[in-house]
């Protein structure tokens, strides 16, 4: 992982609580680039984020054809802005990331009367490339 | 090592010892020998000095693992404490339901989110207990023994307040008290089980002096009144007084069957108490069963010249026990014929509709005042009362009937007054 300004996924935990909806920008195989917001990108482990997969949108199509990922997230206290390049690795659709991102999902729902309306498909799993502080 | 990092390390180590003290002062109050919501108040107390917990509550599942019920809760301007939510509905549900721990924020502008994309543009929100307007929730659901003991739930109007860091934090104290819970709720528990115990022996204990009380009072009554009468017999036979001897026989008569009305009532009552009772249900034609109930008393209501009317269908039937029903009417009966002066009247009357068999007995006796009501079908202080012509009880008539009535699957009213008679009224299903 190409760390710039010795920025640790860690240290910008707030930012991936998903209070402000982060940014995000794929591109097609034939590089048609493709911008859209995003609820949360969820902390897995000091190398890894997992996106939520929720319908068969754009953005997921585009990660299969090619796997980079940026996403711009922004830190709720601070307002630091992150830039992380993600390589799409895996989707789970079991396991303790999918439980706990899945959980969110049904206590946000559940609380609406909505449960099982927002059904997640699968947890996408990217290794984080690079952060860097905007 | 660079200053940032120092910092950073001594800022770790800050954290660490704050946490140690709070784990410290958690244990200190969970070793407690106080009451369960007073020590989960003081928990919540501690959490919110410590750790910045401002809104937070404990709650505990139902016996039926449907529902949650807040037992403890801290800083909510409107107390929570025995508000339920149902198992699977919102964060505190969910993580009870799942046994996992949740940690949410922005919920607000998550909730709106899912609600623009269901196409459902009005937001439906389900707050039955907490904050209305909360944007971070962290529920921990306190796990014991595999079994699902509490849930820790803190909240608050702002964003990000509980951090990984703190929800790990959380998760590890929730093992210590989720023991602690469990252990007060056993203590609870056997203290309850003591206490019905305790109850228990009480009631024995006031059924095994009545038992003394009738054997050494009422009985002696008529042991001691045959040896009178023995005496006189010997008397008379002596003076060859033949038609004195034939009076006495009368008496022996009567006595011997009040002792036997007695001895009946005491030996059913000492089963009831035991549990001793078996009950065969069949069913009763109420009519043949009230007439030879009346035939026993045909004599006693002939010497007080009390008119007894029997009003029973012979259509109508109860599904019954016949020994303890018919004990349960006999004393009744006993009791209405002792209570009421000469000259007076008993009605006997039934009635039934779709669910039930109403049976009910009046008689225009003395009647029974307020005070004495209240302790008619209990032992605590009972004394049996003399009748209008001096007749004597065991106090047990009245209590034989409510129990034997409940035996029955009946219940049991009554309506008097002094001098306004009284009024029974049996109800049983169908």
């Amino acid at each position: 992982m190409t760390v710039e300004q010795n920025v640790h996924l860690e240290d910008i935990m707030p930012a991936l609580q998903g209070v402000i909806p982060t940014i995000v920008a794929t591109a097609s195989l034939d590089h048609t680039p493709n911008v859209t917001y995003i609820s949360q990108v969820y902390f897995v482990d000091e190398h890894h984020v997992a996106l939520s997969y929720q319908f068969f949108n754009k953005t997921i199509r585009n990660v299969r054809e090619n796997p980079v990922l940026t996403a711009i997230i922004t830190c709720p206290v601070h307002y630091d802005l992150y830039k992380l390049l993600l390589r799409y690795e895996e989707s789970q659709t079991e396991g303790e990331i999918f439980d706990a991102m899945e959980i969110q999902l049904e206590a946000l729902a559940s609380a609406q009367k909505k449960e099982g309306i927002f059904k997640l498909k699968a947890a996408d799993i990217y290794r984080v490339i690079s952060i860097e502080k905007m | 090592m660079e200053i940032t990092d120092l910092e950073k390390l001594s800022a770790k180590l800050e954290t660490s010892q704050r946490k140690m003290d709070i784990i410290s002062k958690v244990s200190f109050e969970l070793n407690k020998l106080v009451s369960l919501p007073e020590k989960l108040n003081t928990i919540l107390d501690i959490l919110d000095d410590q750790f910045n917990l401002s809104n937070s509550m404990i709650l505990v599942p139902n016996p039926d693992q449907q529902r949650l019920t807040v037992v403890a809760c801290h800083g909510y301007a409107e107390d929570q404490t025995g508000k339920t939510v149902p198992f699977g509905q919102g964060i505190v549900g969910l993580a009870a339901a799942r046994r996992k721990h949740i940690n949410l924020t922005g919920i607000r502008r998550k909730q709106h989110y899912m609600a623009t994309v269901s196409h459902e543009g009005e937001l439906n929100f389900v707050r039955p207990l907490g904050l209305a307007d909360a944007e971070s929730q962290v529920a921990i659901p306190l796990v014991a023994n595999a079994e699902l003991v509490a849930l820790l739930m803190a909240e608050s109007r702002e964003f990000c307040v509980f951090s990984k860091e703190d929800e790990n934090f959380l998760i590890t104290l929730a093992q210590p008290l989720a023991v602690s819970i469990q252990n007060s709720m056993l203590y609870d528990s056997m203290e309850e089980k003591i206490r019905e115990r305790t109850a228990e022996l009480q009631r024995l204990n006031e059924t095994k002096n009545k038992f003394f009380s009738i054997i050494s009072h009422d009985l002696r009554g008529p042991v001691t009144s045959f040896q009178s009468l023995t005496r006189l017999f010997s008397h008379y036979h002596k003076l060859g007084q033949t038609d004195k001897i034939d009076n006495l026989c009368g008496k022996v008569d009567q006595s011997a069957d009040n002792l036997n009305h007695l001895l009946e009532n005491l030996l059913d009552w000492s089963l009831s108490q035991t549990n001793g009772i078996q009950c065969v249900f069949e069913n009763i034609p109420l009519h043949a069963f009230f007439q030879q109930i009346v035939s026993l008393y045909k004599e006693s209501l002939a010497a007080k010249e009390i008119t007894l009317s029997l009003s029973v269908d012979e259509s109508i039937s109860l599904h019954a026990d016949q020994h303890t029903l018919a004990t349960a009417f006999r004393n009744l009966l006993s009791n209405a014929i002792k209570f009421t002066p000469r000259g007076g009247a008993i009605a006997i009357d039934a009635v039934r509709d779709d669910k039930a068999v109403i049976v009910r007995l009046s008689d225009t006796g003395v009647g029974i005042d307020k005070e004495k009501l209240c302790a008619l079908f209990t032992l605590h202080g009972q004394r049996s009362t003399c009748g209008t012509e001096k007749e004597k009880g065991t106090g047990l008539g009245l209590i034989l009937v409510k129990e034997f009535t409940e035996l029955n699957h009946g219940t049991l009213t009554l309506d008097s007054g002094p001098g306004q008679g009284t009024r029974f009224m049996l109800t049983f299903p169908r």
